[in-house]
């Protein structure tokens, strides 16, 4: 009886403490086999039964189950993934996940600084990590993010984090990994959201470009000189400028791709990614030569001229790609936030016109990780790697069978709880009582 | 072990509770609760003693020594000891559940567009599964009066036990009144954070007249039979039958004396003050015509500088002596959340000269006639619905204010809140490494 006693403590303990609120996971102190899974690799090999095992939050095994000899390894818990697929975490970037929590309380909105030019902001400090927003996008395999801010002209600094951290130290991934540039439009449009105007040229764009080229020349001249009176603003830019850090050009139109690649290598900037990017398949050729990535915007959308293909947001990943672009899938737009959790479905849509599925894969795995310059810890399943994966009881990039049963970051185990479905419980109780 | 599997799926079962309130299932139990201080709310104490009830109500109140309970006849016993059993509390002119959250605008169902309103029922926005709700049963609260605010007639409340799926479920007496703001003497000018001087509302005459207008036009209504259908005066008709009380939200002298002139000139039977920081001064008037007061949040400064620092405090003593029925309300700044703190302004009526059983009257057995559920609640009593809780000292002392059960009409609550869960998880977070 007293067994009897101490077990059901431990079950009651255990499990009502996870479920009271959702928990961040605490660091896994066993090796884990996930055995016979249809894993994913996210490079574009897929491997039919694997064997993928995890130490110490980090892969030590990817290898097909029959050819792999376990023997030399010793696991302490073995999932047995029969008949279900072994993916990589998705990576959300350009996200302002945690920077908002209620969009109707202004005071819950750090998504945007004032100001214009203003790299010093590090949105990361903002990042609400037990935010309910953001544990919505793990059960559907988004499992990191890249947490941007928005606004002004240089709307500041982004960094990576996982999704599952009691803040947003223990969150981090890779601090400032990049600058975010607003690049100005060609064109705008009167009017409000709400009721649209006509488009009109920007009179202002060659002002704002001007702007912008004194803001850049007046940083390299404050990080060419050494001491004197500190300023921060300049000061931010240094990564830039020394290839430590991404600038994130946020461009759609081609003229504004391609005045922002010049003005990108006017000032020698050594990485550049093109977020946005709606006639990039336009100026394909240039970004190909000049090996610049793109975050391609939300594909679930309308194309933007009225003599486009409709199909043309689709596609584009597509045709892209076939010009030996890298491109990853981001997210920004309306609902930016709660619509994260369809990230794997805007791939799915990609792998539908044109793409391979592996290939879709890669738009929001390894290419986004490449993109970000994180693919030496995720994006991938393969070993060295971070173990930040899931296990889904079908195709992931499919919302019928995107059916998560387990997932891991760095190994350990998610609560895949949310608001939500802690909702659906409370009201299936419901209709259990009289 | 087969037992041991079925425990497991009942705790498997029972951690759903904790995911989210879940309000609690009928109690198919006879429930004892032994060895308890009982405080009845009707001033009267029992030491040690023995409080059961089936079906919702309470069956058995008595002295634990002074009669032979046999345990056998109930399912379960909770051994009270050391314990006191208190009768649910009662927030009256509440608006809890009305509001979610105060920022987002959408989530405002306080009050109505126009100025007399007595057809908005404000139980019908009632959102019952509100998180500050929940918090209310921790310190006792278990019974509220929601009521709409705004306009001279702000509309119809109703009152609710507060553990239920939907306001349906959380009814205990739809429509039992209708609230009239009473015109204001004097207004302050300025804002809140620059408050400038006080004047005269040159107003006062012509909106007393326009409320004399509504009451007589109602009236006239009701006494015609058929014609086209008037909601508006239709659901003015409970207060001229008596089925309905009329709560006059009143605070100068003046505004009570008019307002109850006025009451009586359309003969309406029955009356409640809300606010009344000056019915003190009219006692005699309220006593004689039997009109009870439901007396303003008493944590409060005094409203004028000769005033007595201490007389929001004294205000319930000066009021019951002169035999008055006073209950306690908690409307004003935060109001729903600060609704947890009700019993403590009952204990600081008790620190400034009401007997402890007397301060428990005025959030129980007396705010229950106020409103007219003392058919139902507000006591100890045989008959009467088990919304009780017990806790761990003194109810109305926040250092003893630590409930380890309630019961409302019998259903066990669970007494987690947002607050709790929080609590939990961030405990957990310093015990991983």
């Amino acid at each position: 009886m007293r067994t009897t006693y101490t077990i059901l403590l431990a079950f009651f303990g255990l499990l009502t403490t996870s479920n009271a609120q959702q928990i961040p996971a605490k660091k896994e102190s066993k090796s884990i086999l996930i055995l016979n899974g249809f894993a994913h690799l996210g490079n574009g090999k897929v491997i039919e039964n694997s064997a993928i095992g995890f130490k110490d939050g980090k892969i030590i095994l990817v290898s097909d189950s029959k050819t792999a000899n376990l023997s030399n390894y010793t696991f302490d818990t073995t999932i047995d993934a029969t008949g279900k697929q072994v993916y990589p975490g998705f990576i959300a970037p350009n996200s302002t996940l945690g920077l908002v929590e209620i969009d109707a309380v202004k005071s819950s909105d750090d998504e945007g600084e004032i100001g214009d030019f203003n790299p010093h902001i590090r949105s990361i400090i903002a990042y609400t990590a037990d935010s309910k927003v953001i544990e919505s996008a793990r059960p559907n395999g988004i499992l990191m993010a890249q947490i941007t801010p928005r606004g002004g002209t240089i709307s500041g600094t982004s960094s990576i984090v996982n999704l599952d951290a009691w803040n947003w130290k223990d969150a981090l991934i890779k601090e400032n990994d990049g600058l975010h540039l607003n690049f100005p439009p060609t064109m705008k449009r009167s009017g409000w959201w709400a009721e649209p105007g006509a488009l009109e040229a920007n009179k202002e764009y060659s002002k704002k470009i001007d702007e912008i080229k004194l803001f850049f020349s007046d940083s390299k001249t404050y990080l060419s000189a050494n001491s004197k009176e500190r300023n921060l603003v300049l000061e931010a830019m240094k990564g830039v400028f020394n290839g430590t850090q991404t600038l994130f050009i946020h461009a759609n139109e081609e003229k504004q791709i391609i005045d922002a690649v010049q003005l990108a290598h006017q000032y020698d900037i050594k990485k550049i990614i093109i977020v946005g990017g709606y006639a990039a398949y336009k100026t394909a050729d240039l970004l190909q030569k000049n090996s610049i990535g793109v975050l391609l915007r939300n594909v679930h959308d309308m194309p933007e001229g009225d003599d486009h293909d409709i199909n043309l947001p689709y596609k584009m990943a597509n045709i892209l790609m076939n010009k030996g672009i890298l491109v990853g899938l981001e997210n920004s737009g309306g609902m930016e936030r709660m619509q994260t959790r369809n990230l794997a479905f805007l791939a799915g849509t990609c792998a539908a016109y044109g793409m391979d599925k592996e290939q879709a894969l890669q738009l929001i795995t390894s290419n986004t990780a490449k993109i970000l310059g994180i693919d030496d810890q995720c994006g991938t399943l393969e070993i060295g790697k971070d173990a930040t994966l899931f296990i889904s009881e079908g195709d992931a990039l499919d919302m019928r069978t995107n059916k998560l049963t387990d997932a891991f970051i760095q190994g350990r185990k998610l609560n895949l709880e949310t608001h939500q479905t802690q909702l659906y419980k409370k009201f299936k109780e419901k209709y259990g009582q009289d | 072990m087969k037992e041991i599997y079925v425990l497991l799926i009942l705790l498997l079962l029972s951690v759903n509770t904790n995911a989210q309130h879940i309000p609690a299932d009928k109690q198919t139990k006879s429930i004892l609760i032994l060895n308890g201080k009982a405080h009845l709310g009707n001033g009267k104490v029992i030491e040690k003693s023995a409080i059961g009830f089936k079906d919702g109500k309470i069956i058995l109140v008595t002295d634990a020594k002074s009669i032979n309970v046999s345990k056998n006849s109930f399912d379960v016993t909770i051994d009270a000891n050391g314990k006191d059993v208190y009768p649910g509390f009662i927030a009256p002119n509440s608006t809890l559940g009305l509001v979610e959250i105060d920022a987002v605008k959408a989530s405002n169902d306080e009050s109505e567009i126009g100025e007399m309103n007595p057809h908005i029922r404000s139980i019908i926005a009632y959102t019952a599964d509100s998180k500050v709700v929940e918090t209310m049963p921790t310190c006792g609260v278990l019974i509220a009066q929601i009521t709409p605010r705004d306009g001279t007639i702000s509309g119809t409340s109703s009152i609710v036990q507060l553990d239920a799926w939907n306001w349906k479920d959380a009814l205990i007496k739809e429509n039992d009144g209708v609230h009239l703001d009473f015109p204001r003497i004097y207004r302050k000018t300025g804002s809140k954070f620059e408050p400038g001087y006080v004047i005269v509302n040159n107003d006062y005459i012509k909106q007393i007249e326009n409320i004399s207008l509504f009451f007589s036009n109602s009236k006239a209504y009701l006494a015609d039979e058929s014609k086209e259908r008037n909601l508006v005066f239709e659901a003015m008709k409970g207060l001229f039958e008596g089925t309905q009380t009329l709560f006059i939200h009143a605070n100068a002298e003046k505004q009570i004396i008019d307002a109850i002139n006025l009451s009586k000139d359309f003969n309406i039977k029955k009356m409640v003050i809300v606010g009344g920081y000056d019915a003190y001064k009219v006692s005699d008037l309220l006593q004689k015509n039997n009109i009870g007061v439901l007396l303003r949040r008493v944590h409060d400064m005094p409203e004028n500088r000769d005033h007595y620092i201490n007389l929001p405090f004294k205000m319930a003593k000066l009021l019951i002596d002169k035999g008055i029925l006073v209950g306690l309300e908690n409307s004003g700044d935060k109001e729903r959340m600060n609704t947890i703190n009700l019993a403590f302004q009952a204990g600081t009526c008790a620190a400034y000269g009401l007997d402890k059983e007397q301060a428990l009257q005025l959030i129980t057995s007396n705010t229950a006639k106020l409103l007219g559920i003392d058919n139902q609640c507000g006591t100890l009593e045989i008959g009467k619905d088990a919304t009780l809780f017990i806790s761990e000292g003194d109810a109305l002392d926040m250092r003893t204010n630590k409930l380890t059960e309630a019961f409302i009409q019998g259903r066990k609550l669970n007494l987690e809140t947002h607050q709790t869960q929080l609590y939990k998880k961030y405990k957990e977070k310093y015990n991983q490494k």
